[in-house]
């Protein structure tokens, strides 16, 4: 099976299957416009994924080699949070840095399915919760002062009632 | 790397929540909003605030504009909001260029006009009648293709509207103004309008029909409608107040525009309810004969007037009337009125 070799930003050298790194349209779309499917040497360097992200998502794009390629509209996502499989919820069980790592690797590389199940993961963190959850939740820092919050909590109300 | 608090970051928040945000409810989107000022901004740039709609809210129309402006709104519902409008004229040089569509439903006029004289890519307009306060009764009669055709300036040319009519609207200057533009018009109707300045009539050189029903009736009146040269229908059916000098006034007003007018006019009807008509038309006919010349008079004689009847109880009760006009000594010009009989 041809293989290519990938770099990740900090230098470490991943040798995978190139129907593996197909799973990414980033990288599909490179070795078909490079014609670089048959060349054995050449290294692709990614310059914004670090190696441990990069193991993950090899980890996840070989879990998931055999899955029906997404060919849906991007414009119509589901949005469903509720069916996300056992493995992808064990996979995901890591820290906020490296789930949102995993989300803006997968975009990068374009990995629709990683991304779908990483974004859907962050969603089910969100959803349901009152501001001050979901500012426990990630840690953050309320800088609205009361009346600015109540103000945008007013206008709020005027973007629900549709 | 833990990455607790990372979203903090302007980098991980705005790439991140960009790419999450498609797959949130809208209710928790909105949440999101409100969790800190990084975070609303990110929602604004993802379109959240794309579609609003404010309900029985009463606001500054400055406050509305400075919103819409800043989340660069494309789709606006308004019901039954209020708007104060105070001091200063509204400041033309904003622009809501992302505004594409408008729904407003039983507003006052003042903000219809405002918004759409500040949208210059406007699409659609939609305004729903209703029957107790202020309205653009009629706006979709209004063809808006030529809203799009319009370019920023302001104010705009409605030239394909050809009827139009405002009902219970107190007829601010932006409100003339849009009736102005509308350079077309044929059929005007104005149904318990306020504070309106007949004089701007006198632009509408295509009037044919025009009714004016319970509105105030203004001195110029007379010298408007005379410069509107292709009028051939007048309906004016004054509204009644307490007030017998207010009502006697419109009426010799009334009665000078059909003076006036009379030879040109096909019809011309003055509208009175059936009380009005039956038992205190004579008597105020003859009081205000006493208040204008004589040869208005005769000279009435030769026009169709049609005595219509409208709804009655915007009328002044006639017993009261009578109680104030006993009150005023008002007996000697029903002298004069059977002396005056006596004369034909």
């Amino acid at each position: 099976m041809p293989q290519i070799k990938l770099q990740s930003s900090d230098g470490e050298v991943f040798p995978i299957d190139v129907e593996i790194a197909k799973m990414s349209t980033t990288l599909k779309t490179m070795l078909e416009d490079l014609g670089m499917e048959d060349d054995d040497d050449e290294i692709v360097p990614l310059p914004n994924v670090n190696a441990a992200i990069l193991r993950k998502v090899l980890e996840w794009c070989t879990a998931h080699r055999h899955d029906p390629p997404i060919v849906d509209d991007p414009n119509i996502l589901d949005t469903r949070t509720n069916n996300i499989t056992c493995w992808d919820a064990e996979f995901l069980k890591v820290d906020q840095g490296t789930l949102f790592e995993l989300i803006l690797a997968a975009n990068y590389l374009d990995i629709r399915g990683l991304l779908d199940v990483a974004c859907k993961s962050v969603a089910t963190l969100i959803s349901g919760k009152t501001p001050e959850d979901i500012r426990k939740t990630f840690n953050i820092k309320n800088d609205f002062t009361p009346e600015e919050e109540e103000e945008i909590r007013k206008e709020n109300e005027c973007c629900a009632e549709k | 790397m833990s990455g607790f608090g990372l979203l903090n970051e302007p980098f991980y928040a705005q790439n991140v929540l960009r790419l999450v945000f498609p797959y949130l409810k809208k209710r928790d989107k909105l949440k999101c909003a409100r969790v800190c000022r990084l975070w609303h901004m990110i929602a604004i740039h993802n379109g959240l605030y794309a579609s609003m709609s404010f309900c029985n809210r009463n606001m500054k129309y400055e406050y509305l504009i400075q919103r819409l402006e800043y989340y660069g709104t494309e789709h606006l519902t308004l019901k039954q909001c209020y708007f104060v409008v105070k001091g200063k004229a509204p400041n033309c040089s904003i622009s809501l260029p992302r505004l594409k569509t408008l729904h407003i439903e039983k507003c006052c006029g003042f903000i219809i006009h405002f918004l759409i004289s500040i949208s210059p890519n406007l699409e659609e307009l939609k305004t729903l009648p209703f029957n107790s306060s202020v309205s653009l009764r009629n706006a979709a009669n209004m063809n808006y293709s030529c809203l799009r055709k319009a370019s920023s300036q302001v104010p705009y040319t409605f030239e394909s509207i050809e009827s139009f009519s405002i009902k219970f609207c107190i007829l601010t200057k932006q409100y003339t103004q849009l009736m102005e533009s509308c350079v077309n018009l044929s059929k005007l109707d104005l149904v318990c309008c306020l504070k309106w300045n007949p004089i701007k009539l006198s632009n509408l050189n295509r009037l044919v029909t025009l009714n004016l029903i319970h509105c105030d009736i203004h001195e110029n009146l007379e010298q408007a409608l005379s410069q509107c040269s292709n009028l051939k229908y007048l309906t004016i059916a004054p509204h009644g107040k307490f007030d017998v000098f207010a009502e006697l006034r419109s009426n010799s007003i009334i009665l000078k525009c059909a003076h006036r007018l009379g030879h040109r006019l096909k019809k011309f009807t003055w509208g009175f309810t059936a009380e009005y008509r039956e038992r205190i038309c004579r008597l105020y006919a003859t009081i205000l004969r006493r208040r204008i010349p004589k040869k208005w008079i005769r000279n009435i004689r030769g026009i169709p007037i049609v005595l219509s009847e409208f709804q009655p109880g915007f009328f002044i009760k006639i017993e009261l009337l009578e109680k104030y006009l006993k009150q005023q000594n008002w007996s000697a010009s029903v002298k004069i009125c059977k002396q005056f009989k006596i004369e034909k």
